[in-house]
């Protein structure tokens, strides 16, 4: 896998990410968990951000940044809270997945990059209740 | 390297896909090291200096042209050895250990038998914050993308601990 192939395959994950993290912050506004909305709000901030950042990454290195799909299809049930959770923590392990995958196929500014989203993601999948890991990304 | 293969990675999305589409490469979570797959063979190549390639020398090339990844594989078992002996493995600390473990098992180290002089807590959170630090700038520096996405790997599992979090 080239550099450009991993970048285009991380900004379309990206784009995924972005429309579940809105579907299941809309589906936990019906709820009374606090805690959860607010990791999912600021996960989706993250996500966006991340996007932004790929973009002209993906430009640099030679690529038309690929766009997002329409739709993605969400898996189902979403209407406890314990299910959007799960399906947050899912999402977020699989963005681990993808980040370390970056990693292999990158080098310098780019690594680095996909270094550091690959941390802050594994740290962050407390929040949705994710155990620690002694090998976040490598699973899957 | 001589006779690797970068692992595939097959992620594909279309219209409608579920977001499953968000993934990376798959990779055993015992490690490249360990693997049978392109990649332990690759990371076999780094920590012996074999030349896998069949057909071309013979010759001991580690001996001739130093790979700088075997030096910082050999560091990063150092690094996790020198932690284990001096962490205590039960409290706070318990997933921490299990973690290391397995980290050095990826790294085809061997976990020591025995803790001496464990650290206090404040000396865990220092020496693993120092660790973390080292495992990402290696995940950079490192010439084999397989290695660098296990020494990431490493460094995110120290980070997301409880006890680097302040949650234990």
């Amino acid at each position: 896998m080239t550099e450009l192939d991993a970048l285009q395959r991380t900004l379309a994950a990206e784009h995924a990410a972005i429309f579940e993290l809105g579907a299941l912050g809309g589906r936990a506004s019906t709820l009374t968990a606090t805690p959860l909305r607010t990791a999912l709000a600021a996960a989706y901030d993250v996500h966006v951000q991340r996007r932004d950042e790929l973009r002209p990454m993906v430009a640099a290195a030679g690529g038309d940044p690929v766009a997002a799909e329409p739709a993605y299809r969400l898996p189902t049930p979403l209407t406890t809270l314990a299910q959007i959770e799960a399906e947050a923590l899912r999402l977020e392990r699989a963005c681990a997945t993808t980040y370390a995958a970056l990693v292999a196929a990158t080098s310098g500014p780019s690594r680095r990059w996909a270094v550091d989203a690959l941390v802050a993601t594994a740290v962050g999948e407390a929040a949705f209740g994710g155990p620690p890991e002694a090998l976040p990304g490598l699973h899957g | 390297m001589p006779g690797w293969t970068a692992p595939r990675t097959v992620v594909r999305h279309r219209p409608g896909d579920r977001v499953a589409g968000v993934s990376g490469s798959g990779i055993s979570r015992r490690s490249v090291l360990r693997s049978g797959g392109a990649a332990g063979v690759a990371v076999a190549a780094l920590l012996t200096g074999c030349d896998l390639d069949p057909g071309s020398s013979s010759q001991p090339s580690a001996a001739s042209t130093p790979d700088p990844d075997q030096r910082i594989v050999a560091d990063a078992r150092a690094v996790l050895t020198a932690l284990l002996i001096r962490l205590p493995a039960h409290g706070a600390t318990e997933s921490l250990v299990a973690a290391h473990r397995a980290q050095l098992v990826a790294l085809d180290g061997t976990a020591p038998a025995r803790t001496h002089h464990p650290f206090s807590r404040s000396q865990v959170v220092a020496h693993e914050r120092r660790a973390a630090d080292r495992f990402e700038r290696w995940a950079v520096a490192c010439a084999n993308g397989d290695l660098a996405r296990l020494l990431a790997s490493i460094a995110a599992g120290i980070r997301m601990q409880p006890v680097l979090r302040g949650t234990s």
